[in-house]
């Protein structure tokens, strides 16, 4: 069994093994050196590992492998608690799953009402509800309804489906959302009706109605284990399948095949640029034609330097004609020396991220630090064990320059 | 002056390593001495601070993490203070991000602990969908089925189980898309949340993206910007908050003189040298 650690000494560890990356990371700052290429390993390692691990956890494993592996459903109800209703008991005894089923007696009380349901079903496709009846009735039916309030039209819809009574003993319904049951008014949200998927929410109660038939003959219904379910995609696996042929590239003799991976990939990612282009691009192109005359006069000079800047820059990168003539030199030139003009921003910007970088890692060196010491003590630790690291550094490259002058 | 002169030829050789020095104490001083100055919020600021102010209250925030810790000495500062901004007016949130895997971790960590002085609690008041990679396509199917995307949390539970989930489903229930990253990720919010949800979109970004993200706020594609540590000392000073931003803005402040001032002295060196009687020196 592993040792228990109290948590402020755990955060105090990775405090120090944190402070340590971090200085022995800077003492390339120094020179190459032993300790550096050391940490750095380390880290890509780490982040690589992580990012490998990521991947797994949180997108091939719930976004592809259980959706083809998994009915991806959600407990409607369970049927586990005593229901406080009229012609309905708990039974202990005959039970699908769980703890216990509903027993229903259709004659006593013929329309049963569920309002404890989960509001949001999410996008399912079809519904599994387990029932049991103790004895044939040929002629007998339950209705049972779906009643919800639509959150997007605020109006109420209901979907209805029919369930016959002939059988015995346990029957699993598998309801079809689309296909089995008939719909009242607008059921899914109006956004996310696109695509296979919809989403039902606002979902208030559950109606299981019984027949004339059903009531008269006196059936005992058992209700148990009833789910929404989006079901199995299995076409995921064509996923799989078209990401190997990507590796069939390090095979000669089909790395044929990795070119209709990669020209599907590229028809695809064609068609979406075109189309980002003209969302993108688009409003900008329409943005930059400004008005100089009839404006407000500091508009204006904004807008004048704006447009000069623009048809600059561009008569720069327009190479149709050769940049002789006086009209086409001087803007020309004059462009160049606006881009080196935002490169130098750039530049300037750059400098400011790599200090901030810098900032961020004194922060959490001496600002962080766990210790209930002074901050003036804390850079002075901080600054201490820099002095080690560099120093350890320092031998590191010695140590390889008489290492290298040897042989 | 003649001596002057030749030490600023001189200086032209200067092993790099005491500039890198020079670069260190001047960074490491301020911070020490934990000395502040005033920030004068920039409009690029003002208005990403007056987008999360006029954000609805029945909708979200969704806070698109995609950065690592390469970045995080810009984009941290930037997320800490619109989270605590987020948390102040109790405005719920939703992290996610679509390239980096490490944004996600940390944005939780600081809701987590942000959250803690301001009651915030986990499914109620913010949400974490987590990193799925993809794109513009990927945001696309969000926009129209937020549930359909991402199916559980990084904690693997359903959406539907989540409280404040209920009511995020579509585009339509988020009412701020706040990206901050060091990369060229906005184009694929620009295409899907601006473009087709009419969902308005502000960047705490890294400094040296800043000239590219103009035109965008130029055609109003972008509400406003966070440019860099400045961005997030601006908006802390909007908060009245005394964050990193803050605290790090005397440092970089410093520290840009020194640069100004050492590239000062190399040209003049290097002017120096160049001349004729400079053979002599």
């Amino acid at each position: 069994m592993l040792p228990t650690i109290a948590e402020d000494r755990l955060l105090a560890a990775i405090y120090w093994l944190g402070a340590f990356c971090t200085l022995g990371i800077l003492t390339i700052l120094y020179a190459e050196n032993r300790l550096y290429r050391l940490l750095e390993h380390f880290f890509i390692g780490l982040a690589v590992g992580y990012g490998l691990f990521i991947a797994i956890r949180d997108v091939l494993e719930p976004v592809w492998w259980r959706a083809m592996m998994t009915e991806s459903s959600g407990v409607i109800a369970n049927f586990d608690k005593s229901p406080n209703l009229k012609g309905v008991v708990l039974d202990r005894t005959i039970k699908r799953e769980g703890d216990g089923a509903w027993r229903w007696s259709p004659r006593e009380s013929p329309r049963l009402l569920l309002t404890k349901v989960p509001t949001d079903w999410g996008t399912p496709n079809y519904l599994r509800l387990w029932l049991r009846s103790d004895k044939v009735v040929p002629d007998g039916m339950l209705t049972f309804r779906i009643r919800l309030r639509n959150p997007d039209t605020q109006k109420d819809a209901v979907l209805t489906a029919q369930l016959p009574t002939n059988f015995v003993g346990w029957r699993q319904f598998v309801l079809d959302l689309r296909r089995d049951f008939r719909i009242t008014g607008e059921p899914y949200r109006r956004f996310e009706k696109v695509g296979r998927y919809r989403v039902l929410s606002g979902v208030n109660a559950l109606e299981l109605i019984a027949n004339p038939a059903v009531q008269q003959a006196g059936v005992v219904i058992h209700l148990d284990d009833w789910r929404h379910c989006i079901g199995y995609r299995w076409w995921w696996a064509f996923a799989f399948v078209w990401g190997l042929l990507f590796y069939t590239v390090l095979i000669p003799r089909f790395a044929w095949m990795s070119r209709m991976a990669l020209s599907v990939l590229m028809g695809l990612g064609a068609g979406y640029t075109f189309k980002a282009f003209v969302l993108e691009a688009g409003p900008q192109i329409y943005s930059s034609i400004k008005p100089v005359l009839g404006v407000p006069f500091k508009t204006a000079v904004n807008n004048a330097i704006f447009v000069t800047v623009l048809l600059c820059v561009m008569t720069y990168f327009f190479f149709s004609i050769e940049h002789r003539h006086p009209a086409i030199r001087a803007p020309a030139r004059l462009g160049r020396w606006l881009l080196m003009l935002t490169f130098g921003i750039v530049f300037g910007n750059t400098v400011m991220g790599r200090f901030s970088l810098f900032i961020g890692r004194l922060d959490f060196l001496i600002l962080q630090n766990p210790l209930t010491i002074s901050v003036a003590w804390k850079a002075l630790l901080v600054m201490t064990i820099a002095f080690a690291l560099f120093f350890l550094a320092y031998l590191s490259v010695r140590w390889e320059r008489q290492k290298r002058r040897a042989t | 002056m003649e001596d002057f002169a030749h030490w600023l030829v001189r200086f032209q050789d200067i092993d790099r390593r005491y500039i890198y020095l020079a670069v260190a104490a001047t960074l490491t001083l301020p911070i020490v001495l934990q000395l502040r100055m005033p920030q004068i919020p920039t409009p690029p600021t003002q208005a990403a601070f007056k987008a999360v102010e006029n954000v609805p209250d029945e909708k979200v925030v969704l806070i698109a993490a995609d950065f690592d810790t390469g970045t995080v000495g810009e984009n941290g500062p930037q997320l800490r203070t619109v989270l605590e901004h987020l948390m102040r007016r109790k405005k719920k949130f939703v992290i996610l991000s679509l390239i980096a895997p490490q944004g996600v971790t940390i944005a939780e960590l600081y809701s987590r602990t942000i959250g803690e002085k301001y009651g915030y609690k986990y499914g109620r008041d913010y949400v974490n969908l987590g990193y799925l990679p993809g794109g513009a396509p990927t945001l696309e199917r969000m926009g129209r089925s937020v549930w359909e995307t991402f199916p559980t949390d990084t904690k693997r539970i359903p959406l539907s189980e989540l409280p404040m989930m209920r009511q995020v489903r579509s585009a339509q229930d988020i009412g701020l898309v706040a990206i901050f990253t060091g990369s060229g990720v906005l184009p694929s919010y620009v295409q899907t949340f601006w473009a087709q949800f009419k969902v308005p979109l502000i960047e705490g970004c890294t400094g040296i993206i800043v000239p590219e993200l103009f035109p965008y706020l130029e055609a109003k594609q972008l509400v406003g910007i966070l440019p860099g540590l400045k961005g997030a000392a601006e908006y802390e000073a909007l908060l009245q908050q005394n964050g990193l931003g803050m605290r790090g803005m005397v440092a970089q402040s410093v520290a840009h003189a020194l640069v100004i001032i050492l590239i000062l002295l190399g040209n003049l060196g290097m002017w120096l040298s160049r001349r004729p009687s400079a053979q002599r020196l």
